[in-house]
């Protein structure tokens, strides 16, 4: 007797890109079930909802990070479609192969069932969705604030959001160092952490342009004017090509270095006795407002102006992010470590 | 009482699992909680639940030889534990305390 195949397309995929432990055992119900006489369209629709649940329910999201990609990858394919007078620096193709990058990058986490990597990468996962909503809250602040809002207060959102994300970029390496106890492995998560939180902020970003050109075109009214470009869609969509450009290749490379300094940071500051780590807790701060008090006045003069110690200022400000979490981590450790009270 | 709180769609899995003892895997899970329901269920669901089941230590799982019904795949044999024995039991007491001296569930149909 000929016994019937279910399509072999949707046997494929759900070999390739089932998660957890059963996503044999689920096959095999599936093509039993199939053969005992359900339909294509109802084996086509269980595989995919069986796909999705498994999306759903990973904690590291590297299925959802690969779904990330592909719309954000969508969203510039249809901006550019919109506009095609946007095209012609060369922005796009950088943009297509980063996001390439990123989803290759998905795809691997994705595959990886080692317990140890997958323990860093789901604290990569985590602090990568909160620096995605503080990401999201700062851009939508700049976005929907009344034009012309003061420049202080768009300084301490840019300066307050660009800390935040460097402080848990550091947290992520930090968190995963004391997972694994593995520096390897918690720079992976601040690449993760880095690659979530783009993935997250850039949905969003053109999600709005795409929804509200006519806001953006008004949003970006002076450097439009600047730039001589007659289409004004066109504009905000290379404007968005350059900010995704930037952001792509910027926040992994901050996310090497500050997972590796804060990775380090936790190893030494694990072996400190409790006095000197709350001593640290108490100077860190310190050496943060100091660090940031540099830069903030190295802000105000012409770059031909500025004092050498801006570099010392730069360093001070990324030991003490660097430091937040390890610092933070070590006496709550201990706290939990301590005997009752008698 | 455990503290665990049993979802409903865990429940009826953890119910189901119990009926058919030896025999519980994903097919005949599935086919009991959709007789019951009378509603299609997703194999990818049953399998979520179990999962999560088998992380609080409520089920466990072994697997069995593969069959050429199935293109060569393993089934996956579901038993209920003495852990989660208990909390079925619990929710059933829970539920039970609900469920009395509601007039509108009174002898309804």
């Amino acid at each position: 007797m000929k016994i019937s195949q279910p399509p072999i397309l949707a046997t494929r995929l759900l070999e390739r890109l089932a998660s957890g432990p059963h996503g044999d055992a689920i096959l095999g119900d599936l093509i039993e079930q199939y053969r005992q006489g359900r339909s294509a369209a109802w084996y086509w629709r269980q595989v995919l909802l069986a796909i999705l649940v498994g999306l759903a329910k990973d904690r590291v999201l590297g299925g959802m990070a690969i779904l990330g990609s592909l719309l954000v990858l969508l969203m510039i394919i249809v901006s550019v479609g919109r506009h095609p007078s946007s095209l012609g620096s060369g922005l796009f193709l950088t943009d297509i192969t980063l996001l390439g990058a990123y989803g290759a990058y998905s795809v691997w986490v994705w595959r990886q069932r080692g317990l140890k990597l997958r323990q860093a990468l789901t604290a990569g996962a985590q602090t990568g969705i909160m620096l995605g909503v503080v990401l999201i809250a700062s851009h939508a602040i700049e976005w929907f604030a009344p034009f012309g809002s003061s420049t202080a207060v768009q300084l301490v959102r840019g300066a307050g959001s660009t800390l935040l994300m460097l402080g848990l970029l550091g947290a992520a390496g930090s968190a995963a160092w004391q997972r694994t106890r593995s520096v390897k492995l918690a720079m992976i998560a601040g690449l993760w952490c880095g690659a979530v939180a783009v993935l997250i902020l850039l949905s969003f970003a053109l999600t709005l342009n795409l929804a509200f050109e006519a806001h953006a075109v008004a949003w970006l009214h002076e450097p439009l004017v600047a730039s001589g470009m007659s289409d004004p869609g066109a504009f905000v969509v290379r404007n968005s090509l350059e900010a995704a450009s930037e952001i792509l290749v910027r926040v992994p490379i901050a996310a090497f270095v500050l997972s590796f300094g804060a990775s380090l940071s936790n190893a030494w500051i694990t072996k400190w006795p409790r006095k000197l780590a709350v001593l640290a807790a108490w100077f860190t701060p310190l050496i943060f407002v100091a660090g940031a008090a540099s830069l903030w006045y190295a802000d105000s003069l012409q770059r031909s102006d500025r004092p050498p110690f801006v570099m010392a200022g730069i360093l001070a400000a990324g030991i003490a992010l660097c430091s937040a979490h390890p610092i933070w981590s070590s006496l709550s450790r201990r706290r939990r470590e301590l005997p009752p009270a008698t | 009482m455990s503290r665990e709180v049993l979802g409903n769609f865990e429940l009826m899995v953890m119910l189901a699992v119990m009926r058919l003892g030896d025999g519980a895997y994903g097919v005949p899970i599935s086919r009991a909680i959709e007789e019951s329901t009378s509603r299609e269920v997703l194999m990818g669901s049953v399998y979520a639940a179990l999962e999560r089941l088998e992380e609080k230590g409520l089920v466990a799982s072994e697997v069995g030889n593969p069959t050429p019904e199935r293109g060569g795949r393993a089934k996956r044999y579901f038993r209920i534990t003495k852990k989660g024995l208990r909390q079925v039991r619990d929710t059933q007491v829970a539920l039970i305390k609900l469920w009395q001296g509601i007039p509108a569930l009174q002898g309804g149909t």
